[in-house]
């Protein structure tokens, strides 16, 4: 036996030794402990994040889809924790029915990328129902907002947005019979976002203080209850609700970013294994991708 | 304990059991490749949220741990190479650094300092070995690579730390 082996043997028991004063966080519920529990472990200060912040972008993102590609851009923040990734993973692994509800009314620029006055037009959101299978890769969502509501579905990388009849009667009549768009990604405003609510939440989860709340009720089911609080600048706190087989039951949360970004969610899960049927609309009812920007333009229109 | 046999099968479904059997381990090895335990915990929970999210697939492979390991161990030394070009002055300072290095003890840090200022591969396979207690066919596979290129570099890895700690690899190597 070598000195050195033995140097590093000695080393690697050091680090072994330290490794067991390491806090294993619980796969799926009890990880959202992970940043403070964890750290407080080995001795280090959890640092500073922008859980929140990347949460909001994700639900953001449920909301609006291009509406709201210019907040949801600025909320892309890298996270760490694995907590919340796992929980969210786990909750994807069935089809899932979720419910939307703003609990403030959220403002948000649509496209952002407007430049002639008299700028982006501004939409309210109150909320949105829809049901995903993310192992098949569909889903269907009904988005309710201040100009009314409108579907989005979701055919693997096919995004269609329907398209108001009465926003449809403004376009050229060659459009008129057009009941649908297709986000492609062909013009600045119509970027498609991901159609996943929780892809954010699982590749950007973020740390946070997160406390244990106990069990409460939801409807018939017995939930545990956690509550993260985020940087007190963003004022902002999030209630994650999860089932006993480790899914999200609730999710909600309450921000303060200013600037007309206020706003609260509350995101309801259920129906796990529900059976997502989604058919792509007759081509014939699809606006043709050159025509975005006689959409948008109308779209813009419309609400302004 | 040192921490062998951590290339085991695992059962599909079995997430939970292989992340907390395999947890710490993988931590340690990403901390000792990176130098910060709270970098080494991000970049382990980032490789085992990886595996969760494909657990399906990787479950089926004859040897999970070696995958989150291999990740781990590219992860912690491509942020140590950028850290050690863009960010010298601010690893310099960093008072995380600085409080897990007093916590290991002087000569450890030393020891695991030179480990890391080896050429990537060189880090990896000693960490993999010492800390990990591999063999060298684990190291192989976890690394995947041939079991001569990993001696090679087991070989010219202890040449450099006995140089540089002031041993006498000549007579390690009788």
């Amino acid at each position: 036996m070598s000195a050195l082996d033995d140097r590093l043997r000695s080393a690697a028991d050091a680090v072994h030794q330290q490794m067991e004063h390491l806090s294993v966080p619980e796969p799926g519920v009890a990880l959202l402990d992970t940043a403070g529990a964890g750290r407080a472990a080995t001795g280090h200060r959890a640092r500073p994040t922008r859980a929140l912040v990347a949460f909001a972008a994700a639900v953001v993102v449920v909301l609006g889809a291009s509406a709201v590609v210019g907040l949801a851009r600025r909320g892309s923040h890298r996270g760490s924790a694995f907590s919340i990734a796992v929980l969210a993973a786990t909750t994807q692994r069935q089809s899932v029915r979720m419910r939307i509800t703003a609990i403030r009314p959220m403002t948000f620029e649509l496209f952002p990328a407007t430049k002639s006055p008299p700028g982006p037009p501004q939409i309210e959101i109150s909320g949105d129902t829809g049901v995903y299978d993310f192992q098949r890769n569909v889903a269907r969502r009904e988005i309710q907002g201040g100009w009314g509501k409108s579907t989005e579905l979701l055919i693997g990388t096919h995004v269609y947005v329907s398209l108001d009849p009465e926003i449809a009667a403004s376009l050229p009549a060659r459009l008129r019979n057009k009941r649908w768009f297709e986000m492609n990604g062909s013009t600045d405003s119509f970027t498609p976002l991901p159609f996943d609510p929780l892809a954010q939440l699982r590749q950007d989860p973020g740390t946070t203080s997160i406390q244990d709340l106990g069990t409460t009720q939801i409807g018939a089911e017995t939930v545990h209850h956690y509550n993260a609080t985020g940087p007190k600048t963003r004022g902002g706190s999030l209630d994650i609700y999860v089932d006993s087989n480790n899914r999200l039951n609730r999710l909600r949360f309450v921000l303060n970013f200013g600037a007309g970004l206020d706003g609260g969610m509350q995101m309801d899960f259920s129906d796990y294994g529900v059976r997502v049927n989604v058919t792509a609309p007759p081509a014939d009812e699809v606006v043709p991708a050159t025509d975005l920007p006689l959409v948008e333009s109308a779209i813009a229109n419309h609400i302004h | 304990m040192r921490y062998r046999g951590t290339l085991v099968a695992v059962q599909p479904g079995d997430f939970d059991v292989f992340f907390r059997s395999q947890y710490r381990s993988v931590t340690g090895l990403a901390y000792v490749l990176c130098g910060d335990v709270g970098r080494a915990e991000d970049l382990a929970q980032e490789a085992f949220a990886a595996a969760d999210r494909s657990w399906p697939r990787i479950s089926g492979y004859d040897d999970p741990g070696a995958w989150v390991r291999r990740v781990v161990a590219n992860k912690a030394t491509s942020l140590r190479r950028k850290r050690s070009s863009e960010a010298r002055a601010f690893v310099r300072l960093n008072s995380r650094r600085a409080e897990t290095e007093t916590e290991m003890g002087i000569d450890d840090a030393a020891l695991w300092s030179a480990v890391r200022a080896l050429p990537r591969r060189q880090a990896q396979v000693v960490a993999l070995t010492f800390l990990d207690g591999l063999d060298i066919p684990e190291v192989a596979r976890v690394l995947t690579c041939g079991e001569a290129t990993v001696k090679t570099h087991l070989h010219r890895a202890k040449l450099t730390l006995a140089a540089r700690l002031g041993l006498d690899q000549q007579q390690e190597d009788r």
